[in-house]
């Protein structure tokens, strides 16, 4: 990302106050999605939160310390469950109809979903 | 240091693949103070000296100070995570005296105990202490008290059960000898929302920083729609009925709904669980703060159901431990 040049996107989307507003609805959309509300059942919900604050940021395009060995690591027991393709979808598409709603323009979405599609071999286990 | 062991007061402690600290401890026969052993009483906490910070799951529900002091519950953490353990020192929480004031029974089985510090002591209504006795048996239990200004003594209300350490030696003990650690948690009220609806949902001994947070909304001035669930097996387990319908009396913004699992034959309670009535009467939680005390399984479900019909994660406060079962 260059940020000499041209405006983050991160700064783009409004920095940590955009995420923070996001992070709600983002959770409240993934905790009532079927699809996948079943991979959250059992987990302590502020901690949960805290980790979708983190990937937000990180799909943002803001600052972050993931590698794509943390993302396998974090997930490697979902994957051992099942945990694939189809599941990462319907995250992503939670994640672009949050925006959405909030008003992000639809390039903007499409950055955030590209960047946060870089993570899926490694959450998958893929790599 | 061989791989399967960890320092406690410089003696090395042996523990067994996928032990937590806590069982090591317990196994090598060490007097460690603990209680839920699932991460919400606070009674196992130490601290690690070691160069590694504990895992975040062995500091979930702790302050900072105590996260930043690499503090962790001994329960939660896995024995292998840690290499140099110590109790908690008193640099980083002050271990205060106590003189007994009195202590008196609000239903069968819940006792309500005053105790005074015996030095300058601050917290915010709606934080929780840690109890010690003697023998250093802890547990935490939230302070009770309806106003911090006029009383110079601090008030539990403690469930008796009939097998627990702790409230055992408070019920039998004719004056208790306590030790305060705290104060500790961030259920607390927040002034900056005077006229937002405000939602309390409890039950037992969950009553007391429902009540105190309660008090101090009502005192620094709150005059949204104010609501308390607080709901128990049957009237008999439900306390400070007539104070609370007191204050509904005085406070035109409060409602206060009493829930029992068993219907009342006079007709006094609701029946059914405080969440569930609560949720009947406000579809949405949007804008809501939302306190939450109680059971285990309430205070979970309270959580979960009230952020999914809307009311933000920062604005849902709950006690990040239970005395349900000590």
């Amino acid at each position: 990302m260059s940020e000499s040049t041209t405006t983050s996107l991160y700064e783009q989307l409004g920095g940590e106050p955009a995420v923070d507003a996001a992070v709600d609805n983002f959770y409240r959309k993934v905790l009532a999605d079927e699809r996948v509300n079943h991979w959250f059942e059992g987990t302590d919900m502020e901690r949960q939160a805290a980790k979708q604050k983190a990937f937000l940021t990180m799909a943002f395009g803001g600052p972050n310390n993931y590698t794509g060995t943390d993302m396998k690591i974090a997930h490697a027991h979902l994957v051992a469950r099942g945990l694939n393709d189809a599941d990462f979808d319907a995250i992503v598409e939670n994640l672009g109809s949050t925006l959405k709603e909030m008003g992000v323009a639809d390039d903007l979405i499409a950055q955030v979903a590209a960047t946060a599609e870089t993570t899926r071999e490694a959450v998958l286990g893929r790599i | 240091m061989s791989s399967n062991t960890f320092l406690f007061q410089e003696e090395a402690i042996e523990f067994l693949p996928g032990e937590s600290v806590l069982d090591a401890l317990l196994r090598a026969s060490k007097p460690v103070s603990h209680g839920c052993k699932i991460g919400s009483c606070q009674s196992c906490l130490l601290q690690s000296k070691g160069e590694v910070a504990p895992p975040s799951k062995a500091q979930a529900g702790l302050n900072a100070n105590l996260v930043d002091h690499h503090c962790f519950l001994a329960c939660k953490c896995p024995a292998d995570a840690v290499s140099l353990v110590e109790p908690v020192g008193t640099e980083i929480i002050p271990r205060l005296s106590t003189t007994f004031v009195s202590k008196d029974m609000l239903t069968r089985d819940v006792m309500r105990l005053r105790i005074k510090v015996d030095q300058e002591f601050s917290y915010s209504p709606g934080m929780f202490v840690r109890l010690i006795t003697p023998t250093g048996l802890t547990r935490s239990y939230s302070i009770a008290n309806s106003s911090v200004s006029p009383a110079d003594y601090l008030e539990f209300h403690i469930r008796i059960i009939p097998d627990g350490k702790m409230s055992t030696y408070l019920a039998q003990k004719d004056e208790p000898s306590l030790h305060v650690e705290g104060p500790f948690g961030s259920c607390v009220y927040q002034d900056s929302s005077l006229d937002r609806p405000l939602v309390m949902i409890g039950s037992g001994t969950g009553l007391a920083p429902l009540y105190a947070v309660m008090c101090d909304a009502l005192a620094q001035g709150h005059n949204g729609p104010m609501s308390l669930y607080f709901g128990g097996q049957n009237i008999d387990s439900l306390y400070f009925v007539s104070e609370l319908a007191s204050l509904a009396d005085t406070f035109g913004n409060l409602t206060i709904t009493l829930c029992t699992d068993i219907e009342d034959p006079n007709q006094r309670t609701h029946t059914g669980s405080p969440l569930d009535i609560a949720m009947s009467e406000h579809p949405s939680f949007k804008g809501y703060q939302v306190f939450t005390c109680g059971h285990p399984e309430l205070v979970k479900a309270t959580k979960r159901k009230v952020f999914m019909a809307g009311a933000n994660m920062g604005d849902i406060f709950a006690d990040s431990f239970d005395n349900q079962s000590s």
